[in-house]
C-alpha cells in the first residue's frame, strides 16, 4: 500500500483551541500505513525540518499537510516536497483553519470535522499521479495585424527586444487612422508621429522617417491581409495574402512623374472625397512606405501606359498579382483599431443629403495646411469658408438605437478642433452642442481653453437638421435644456462628432483566429476586461488599442506596449510549464468532438490516429479546469490534478466518516478553486459561523463537476450538495460556471425523474468578497433538508 | 416644493412609464416638439425631469402636460428608448385620477361618452351633408364605448 506521511499542524493554538489535535493525529495513525506527526507551526523552518526529516526517515510516498488553507501555503509546502526529491503533486491539503476550527465553535464537531477532512484527504493522496514539467520550443517571431499607432508601438518594443516582427496592414500605407487627423492631444503636435526605435535616436519620429522599414527585426508587409491561422501557441502559421501595388516598393523613388502624366483623375478617399487624386498615387504625403500605387479599378494599364512609360526607375509593373506567404509565428497581436461611424443611418441630421453636414475626420482634412482646403474650413456647397459652425456630440453614441456605449474621445476631438479654428481666426463663431462634456484629468484643459477662446456650449441634443435650399445653410433645431426653449440655429457647416466603431472585417479576422468578438459592441473581447486587458481568449494571441474599444492615441500606444510585454514574456518564459492538464485516454476516445466544443480556451483538436479519430489537448493551451472531462459522456478525458478516481476517493473517504458522527443533514460543497472556494476561505479569516455540516471539496473549476460527481456524493451518503462558484461571466476559465448550471439543471432533473427533492442540490453564486452568501446559502440548505 | 422620490418607481409600473429612468435629459424629445416650439411652457423634457425629481404634484396640476398632440417624434428620436410621448401619457392618467382634467379635456371627453364622437353634430352638418347627397352622420358604436366607460370607471372619471 501506498506510504502516507501526515502531518497536522496546529497553527500555535490558533487550530488547537477549537480542534482537539491529538484526536486527530490518533485518529489517522489508526488508518493503514499512515505515518501521522503533530506540529505547532509546519509552515516555519522548524516545520519544514520535520517533514523534510519524516519523509527521508519514513520513505513516504504521499504527504497529506492538515492545517491552514492551501490558498496560503501549497506553494510552499509544494517546494519543500521538491526539496525533499518528492514529485510536488504527491502533495493533499487539509483545510483544519479557515474551514474547520475558526468557523465552527463547537469543539466536538469541529474535531469530528477535522478527522473526516483529513481522512479524506489522506484517502485522496493514495490516488494521486506525479506531474511532470516540460519545455517547447516556440517560433521567436511575432506577427502583428494592423499598422496603426497601437500595432507600431508593439512592433517596435518587440523588434527592439530581438524578436522578429511582420508588421501587417490591408492599406497602402501605415499609421492607420492617425494619418487623416492632422494634430494630436494631448501634446498639440503632429498626429502621424510614432516611438523611435533602437536604430534611430529620440523619443519619437514623424512616420515618414521612422525607418520602421528598415528595422533588422521588422517586415512590413503593407496591402495584406491575413486568411487563415492554424497552429498553437509558440507555433502559428499565418497565410498572408499580398495584393498587388503594381509598383514596385523596393525601385520606386517617389519621384511623382508617374502621377503627373496619369490622365484619369477620381475622388481622394484619403479625404473623403473632397479633392482629386490620380489613378497612380501616393496615399498621402507621410506615406509609409514612401512609395506610389496604382489604383486597380480606375487605371487602364496597357491601354494608357503612360506611368510605366515615364518611370525613371522601372518600378511600375503591371504583371504584378496577388501573392500568397506563409508566416511561422510564436504569437499574433491583433491591433486592428476602430474607424469613424457612417452617421447617414441618423437620417435626422441629413449627413449624406446635406452637403454642410459632415464629420469630425472631415474638418481634420480641411485643417490639415496641406489637405483638400489647404487648411481653411469650407462649406462643401460652394467652398466658401464656414463662418458659423456647429458641432454635435454623441452622434451615434450612447444612442440605443446605433451604439449604446460612449465613444470616449469625441469630446477631445471636438475641442481640439474648436480651439485650432478659434486660434487662427477668433471671428470664426462656433457652437459645441453635447449632453455631457467628458474631459477627464488634464483633459479638462482643452475644455477649460475652449472656453476661453469663446466656443459656444450649449446643452442639448438636436432634434433634426434641415438645410435651406437657396443659401445651402444648414439649420439645427435645438432645446437648450439649461434655460428651456428650442430654437432653430443656421450654420454654414455641422459637424458630426460620430462615433468609434469596430473596423470593418472585424468579426471576419475574429473568426479567423478564434477569437471572440463583443456581442454588444463588435469590438474584440478581451480576457478579463479588469486584469486581461490585452489577452484573448486564445493563449499567444493578443490584441491592443481601439480593436476592443474606443481609445485614443496615448492609450493605445500604452495597450500596444502592453501587448508586446505580455507577448515577449510568453514567448521566452511561457514555454515551460507543469503538465496539470487534461489527459485523453485514446483507447477510450470515441472522437465525439463535444470536448473540442466545450473547451473554452479552444485547447483541445480532434486529429486521427490509427484510422481513428480523437481528441488532442494542447499542452501549452490547457488550463486544467476540467469542462472537458464533465461533459465526456464516456470518461474518457481527465484532468491529471483532479481525476474522477482521485474526487471518488476523497468524497467516500471523506462520506465514511462523517457518516459516522451522526451529523445531519450532510452538505457536500464542490467549491471552485477561485471565488468558491476562496469565499469559503474569506468566511474563515472574518471567523463567520456557520454549521459543521459543510464540507468542501476542492476542485479547479465548478466546470468541471457533472452529474457523476453530484450523484456519487449523493450515493455515498450526502443529503444534499451545493456548489459554490464564481459569479455567471466572471468565471476564472471563460465559461466554466455556465457548464456547471448546465449540469445543476441536469440533475435536478434526473432527481424529479425519480421522485426526490430536486432542492437536495442547489448553486451557489458569489465573489470572494461575499463570504456571507456561503453561509446564508448553507443555512438554508440545511434548513430546507431538515424540514423535508 | 415636496419632493417624493418614490413617484417615478409608480410611473415605471404603469404600462408606457416603464424606462422613464433611463431618462439622461439630452433635449431630444423637446428639440423634436411641435408644441415646444411654439410654447416654453410644454416641455416632455422638463416634465421628465419633474416626474423623476419628483415633484408629483407640481407635474401632475400642470395643465400644460395635456398639451401633447401625439406626433410621437420625440418617440422616434429618443437616443434612449424612454418613449417620452407614453411617459407623457401616463401623467396625464395619474393626472386625471387625481382630478387634474383641463376642462376642455373633459367637455371633449363627455362628448365621445355621449355621442361616439368629438365633434357636435350639428343639425346644419347633417341638412348640409343631405344636400351633399351624403348619409346622416349616426352614433354608431356609442353603445360599446359607453360600456368600455362603465367598465373601466372612464365616466366617472370625466364627470359623468
Amino acid at each position: 500500500m501506498t506510504k502516507v506521511a501526515a502531518f497536522v499542524c496546529s497553527c500555535g493554538e490558533e487550530i488547537s483551541k477549537n480542534v482537539d489535535v491529538d484526536a486527530v493525529v490518533e485518529h489517522i495513525k489508526k488508518m493503514p500505513s499512515v505515518i501521522a506527526v503533530k506540529h505547532d507551526s509546519l509552515c516555519l523552518p522548524s516545520g519544514k525540518e520535520v517533514i523534510q526529516e519524516t519523509l527521508a526517515r519514513e520513505d513516504a510516498e504521499r504527504v497529506v499537510i492538515a492545517g491552514c488553507s492551501p490558498k496560503l501555503n501549497e506553494i510552499l509546502f509544494k517546494r519543500v516536497l521538491k526539496d525533499s526529491k518528492l514529485n510536488p503533486y504527491l502533495l493533499e491539503m487539509a483545510n483544519i483553519r479557515e474551514q474547520c476550527a475558526w468557523v465552527h465553535p463547537d469543539k466536538k464537531n469541529a474535531t469530528d470535522k477535522a478527522k473526516a477532512l483529513v481522512s479524506a484527504a489522506i484517502e485522496k493522496a493514495m490516488k494521486l499521479e506525479p506531474i511532470e514539467s516540460a519545455s517547447f520550443t516556440v517560433n521567436n517571431s511575432v506577427l502583428i495585424i494592423g499598422a496603426g499607432v497601437a500595432g507600431i508601438q508593439a512592433a517596435v518594443d518587440l523588434a527592439d527586444q530581438g524578436f522578429k516582427v511582420y508588421l501587417v496592414d490591408r492599406n497602402p500605407t501605415i499609421g492607420g487612422n492617425t494619418n487623416r487627423l492632422y494634430m494630436a492631444f494631448p501634446t498639440d503636435d503632429c498626429i502621424f508621429c510614432v516611438a523611435s526605435s533602437k536604430i534611430l535616436p529620440g523619443i519619437r519620429k514623424c512616420l515618414y522617417r521612422s525607418s520602421l522599414t528598415l528595422h533588422p527585426n521588422i517586415e512590413v508587409l503593407t496591402y495584406s491581409e491575413i486568411k487563415k491561422l492554424e497552429g498553437s501557441v509558440g507555433n502559428f502559421r499565418a497565410t498572408i495574402e499580398k495584393k498587388p501595388k503594381f509598383v514596385d516598393e523596393r525601385l520606386c523613388i517617389a519621384c511623382g512623374r508617374c502621377s503627373e502624366v496619369c490622365p484619369i483623375e477620381v475622388p481622394n478617399e484619403f479625404n473623403f472625397g473632397m479633392n482629386k487624386r490620380k489613378a497612380i498615387y501616393i496615399p498621402f504625403s507621410n506615406a509609409m512606405p514612401f512609395t506610389y500605387i496604382i489604383d486597380e479599378k480606375n487605371c487602364k494599364f496597357e491601354a494608357c501606359g503612360k506611368c510605366r512609360n515615364i518611370c525613371p526607375t522601372r518600378a511600375i509593373n503591371f504583371d504584378q498579382t496577388t501573392t500568397e506567404l506563409e508566416l511561422k509565428t510564436g504569437a499574433v497581436i491583433v491591433a486592428i483599431g476602430f474607424e469613424e461611424y457612417v452617421p447617414d443611418k441618423i437620417s435626422e441630421y441629413g449627413f449624406g443629403i446635406y452637403k454642410n453636414v459632415v464629420t469630425q475626420s472631415y474638418l481634420a482634412r480641411m485643417l490639415d495646411p496641406t489637405g483638400p482646403t489647404h487648411g481653411k474650413t469650407v462649406r462643401l456647397s460652394d467652398g466658401e469658408e464656414a463662418k458659423r459652425i456647429l458641432m454635435i456630440q454623441c452622434v451615434g453614441s450612447r444612442d440605443k438605437k446605433t451604439n449604446w456605449y460612449c465613444s470616449g474621445i469625441c469630446c477631445m476631438f471636438a475641442l481640439k478642433h474648436a480651439i485650432l479654428m478659434k486660434e487662427k481666426n477668433p471671428d470664426t463663431d462656433i457652437i459645441i452642442s453635447y449632453m455631457d462634456i467628458r474631459t477627464p484629468g488634464d483633459y479638462e484643459s482643452y475644455y477649460n481653453k475652449a472656453r476661453e477662446l469663446g466656443v459656444t456650449f450649449l446643452r442639448g441634443r438636436p432634434a433634426e437638421i434641415a438645410e435651406d435650399p437657396q443659401t445651402k445653410q444648414v439649420i439645427a433645431k435645438i432645446e437648450d435644456t439649461v434655460s428651456g426653449g428650442t430654437a432653430e440655429y443656421p450654420v454654414d457647416l455641422v459637424v458630426l462628432s460620430s462615433a468609434l466603431v469596430p473596423s470593418k472585417g472585424t468579426e471576419d479576422l475574429a473568426k479567423i483566429l478564434k477569437i471572440e468578438v463583443n456581442g454588444e459592441t463588435g469590438f474584440v473581447k478581451q480576457l478579463y476586461p479588469k486584469l486581461k486587458t490585452v489577452d484573448t481568449r486564445i493563449k499567444g494571441i493578443y490584441v491592443c488599442g481601439a480593436a476592443t474599444g474606443p481609445k485614443d492615441i496615448p492609450q493605445s500606444v500604452t495597450e500596444g506596449s502592453a501587448a508586446a510585454s505580455r507577448t515577449a514574456s510568453i514567448l521566452t518564459q511561457g514555454t515551460s510549464r507543469d503538465l496539470a492538464i487534461a489527459v485523453v485516454d485514446e483507447n477510450a476516445c470515441i472522437g465525439c468532438e463535444i470536448c473540442e466544443k466545450v473547451c473554452p480556451h479552444l485547447a483541445i483538436r480532434m486529429i486521427a490516429k490509427d484510422e481513428k479519430k480523437i481528441a488532442q489537448v494542447s499542452a501549452l493551451e490547457c488550463n486544467g479546469c476540467g469542462v472537458c472531462s464533465a461533459n465526456c459522456l464516456i470518461g474518457a478525458i481527465q484532468l491529471k490534478h483532479s481525476g474522477l478516481e482521485q474526487l471518488f476517493s476523497y468524497l467516500s473517504g471523506l462520506l465514511t466518516e462523517v457518516k459516522k458522527n451522526g451529523l445531519r443533514p450532510i452538505i457536500i460543497c464542490f467549491a471552485c478553486d477561485e471565488c468558491g472556494y476562496a469565499a469559503i476561505d474569506v468566511a474563515g479569516i472574518n471567523k463567520l459561523q456557520y454549521p459543521a455540516n459543510a464540507f468542501v471539496v476542492r476542485v479547479p473549476c465548478l466546470g468541471r463537476i457533472s452529474a457523476l460527481e453530484i450523484f456519487k456524493a449523493l450515493e455515498g451518503g450526502a443529503d444534499g450538495v451545493l456548489l459554490v462558484g464564481c459569479m455567471p461571466d466572471r468565471c476564472h476559465y471563460v465559461r466554466g460556471n455556465q457548464w456547471s448550471q448546465v449540469h445543476l439543471e441536469i440533475t435536478k432533473a434526473i432527481l424529479r425523474a425519480i421522485g426526490l427533492n430536486e432542492n437536495k442540490v442547489n448553486m451557489c453564486t458569489l465573489l470572494s468578497a461575499e463570504p456571507t452568501k456561503f453561509v446564508d446559502a448553507i443555512n438554508e440548505m440545511i434548513k430546507n433538508l431538515s424540514s423535508s | 416644493m415636496k419632493l417624493n422620490p418614490k413617484f417615478k418607481d409608480e410611473i415605471t409600473k404603469i404600462h408606457g412609464g416603464e424606462k422613464i429612468k433611463l431618462c439622461y435629459q439630452c433635449g431630444t424629445c423637446s428639440g423634436s416638439c411641435p408644441i415646444t416650439f411654439i410654447t416654453k411652457a410644454y416641455n416632455p423634457r422638463g416634465f421628465i425631469q419633474m416626474a423623476l425629481l419628483g415633484l408629483k404634484e407640481e407635474v401632475l396640476t400642470n395643465k400644460n402636460i395635456w398639451l401633447c398632440t401625439g406626433c410621437y417624434s420625440c418617440y422616434e428620436r429618443c437616443p434612449q428608448g424612454v418613449e417620452p410621448a407614453y411617459v407623457i401619457r401616463v401623467l396625464c392618467s395619474l393626472a386625471a385620477k387625481t382630478g387634474n382634467i383641463p376642462a376642455a379635456t373633459k367637455a371633449g371627453a363627455q362628448t365621445i361618452l355621449k355621442q361616439g364622437l368629438l365633434a357636435q353634430v350639428t343639425d346644419f352638418v347633417q341638412k348640409q351633408r343631405e344636400k351633399l347627397g351624403l348619409s346622416r352622420i349616426g352614433q354608431t358604436g356609442v353603445e360599446e364605448v359607453q360600456k368600455i366607460a362603465k367598465k373601466t370607471g372612464f365616466d366617472k372619471l370625466v364627470g359623468l
